[in-house]
């Protein structure tokens, strides 16, 4: 996935949006909105809801990008966890049926596509990503599946059971155990 | 539940950053964030580790529109949110790229306020009450309120010299009845607001005039409150629109 700005970039347009510079939080808006959208529309599965998430994930960033600190991520993983945890406040209170993905439009079931011919990431990201990508493939595949689609679809402990067609305690000790396991192997 | 054992911490922590913690627990994790630094350790440690997760979203770019409604709402917040006591020279950068559009949307806004305030003040009247109103009476002030996407409006009339303030409603704000309510704002010349009154469940209605000297610039705004009014005094939900309040 091409990154329209480098990471040190917009850590600057951050810092600048911060004091105040609105254009500054233009070119914060230009450069990672597309990333930010994608997520939105991903998760939301709705245009109309998606442009309204994103409008309020850009109110919160133009009052809160004084709070961005590194130990929150690279810039842009910051600001698309905004992005993340605006659309599961949205889910909640506003998908109360699931509704299962079109078959073409599934969830990506790998991740980190195309991370090792960017040029802009850095070592230590490169590190997480191979890490991670290591880990994953050591769960079972009912745990990767349930911790994916948790992620990418935003899907509660109720809708995993009725995707995955398995009964709600299982489906639970699935993510569980696979979060405990991500997390033996990323800490060996 | 006992938020002390580290290994159910860990998994609250992991099953927040996934999405999988929700209703009351999410909230309730999140309150114990706002008290409990190493809570939040373990919250960063999954966002991290999980962040490259993020990277298989496939960027889509927003409509234009999106970015005109973000620049609206920070104006119409902005007003708001300004402090009691503020010097001229603080906030400029900020200030002056929002002028532009702020200008512009209030000279609309008041431009359709007034022609609807002439309309709805045509009609009624015979000559001898006009003559009457321009002799003894100063001009009211008028302000036209209108959410953004949203077909409501208020129209508000302020007339000093007779202590009225009369709201008109068009449409209806989207929000419960049983639980919140409208109010309004006017805020003075430091951007400081101080209450008016409940928007109007009906049509229209006659609001006490708040015990303040007019400002040099009113502002009047709306904000979602709990059911009954603000128990602070100042605003403590959205605000969904200001505008100026023009003298005639």
């Amino acid at each position: 996935m091409a990154r329209t700005e480098p990471a040190d970039n917009l850590e600057s347009l951050l810092r600048a949006t911060a004091g105040g510079d609105a254009l500054a939080f233009r070119r914060l808006y230009e450069a990672s909105s597309p990333h930010l959208f994608g997520l939105l529309m991903r998760m939301l599965q709705r245009r109309d809801w998606a442009e309204e998430a994103l409008q309020d994930c850009y109110i919160k960033i133009w009052q809160k990008a004084d709070t961005y600190a590194p130990e929150k991520g690279q810039p842009l993983t910051w600001l698309m966890t905004v992005a993340r945890y605006r659309a599961l406040d949205l889910l909640r209170v506003r998908r109360p049926e699931v509704e299962m993905p079109e078959e073409e439009d599934a969830p990506p079931m790998t991740f980190a596509d195309g991370a090792a011919e960017d040029p802009q990431l850095r070592a230590v990201e490169r590190e997480g990503i191979r890490r991670l990508n290591d880990c994953m493939t050591g769960l079972a595949p009912e745990q990767r599946r349930s911790v994916l689609l948790a992620y990418y679809e935003g899907y509660t402990h109720q809708e995993l059971a009725a995707s995955l067609k398995a009964p709600l305690g299982t489906v639970k000790s699935w993510v569980r155990r696979g979060l405990q396991r991500l997390r033996e192997c990323l800490e060996a | 539940m006992k938020y002390q054992s580290p290994k159910l911490r860990q998994m609250l922590a992991a099953e927040y950053v996934l999405g999988t913690l929700r209703g009351a627990a999410r909230r309730r994790f999140e309150r114990l964030l706002k008290k409990d630094p190493a809570l939040v350790k373990e919250l960063r440690y999954w966002e991290r580790r999980l962040a490259p997760l993020q990277r298989s979203f496939k960027p889509v770019v927003p409509r234009e529109i999106v970015w005109a409604e973000i620049e609206q709402r920070i104006q119409a917040a902005r007003v708001v949110a300004l402090p009691v006591a503020r010097s001229v020279t603080e906030d400029r950068g900020r200030l002056g790229f929002w002028r532009t559009l702020s200008a512009a949307a209030s000279l609309a806004a008041v431009g359709l306020g007034y022609a609807l305030w002439l309309q709805l003040q045509q009609a009624p009247q015979v000559i001898e009450q006009v003559r009457t109103v321009q002799v003894i009476q100063p001009m009211p002030y008028v302000a036209m309120l209108q959410p953004a996407n949203v077909p409501a409006q208020w129209i508000v009339v302020v007339t000093p010299a007779r202590r009225s303030l009369k709201v008109s409603a068009a449409g209806t704000y989207p929000h419960d009845l049983d639980t919140q309510s409208l109010q309004l704002w006017v805020l003075d010349d430091a951007g400081q607001p101080h209450p008016m009154g409940l928007m109007p469940e009906g049509s229209s209605a006659d609001l006490p005039l708040p015990e303040m000297k007019m400002p040099q610039k009113p502002v009047i705004a709306v904000s979602v409150e709990p059911k009954g009014g603000s128990p602070t005094g100042l605003p403590t939900g959205p605000v969904v629109s200001t505008a100026p309040l023009l003298q005639l």
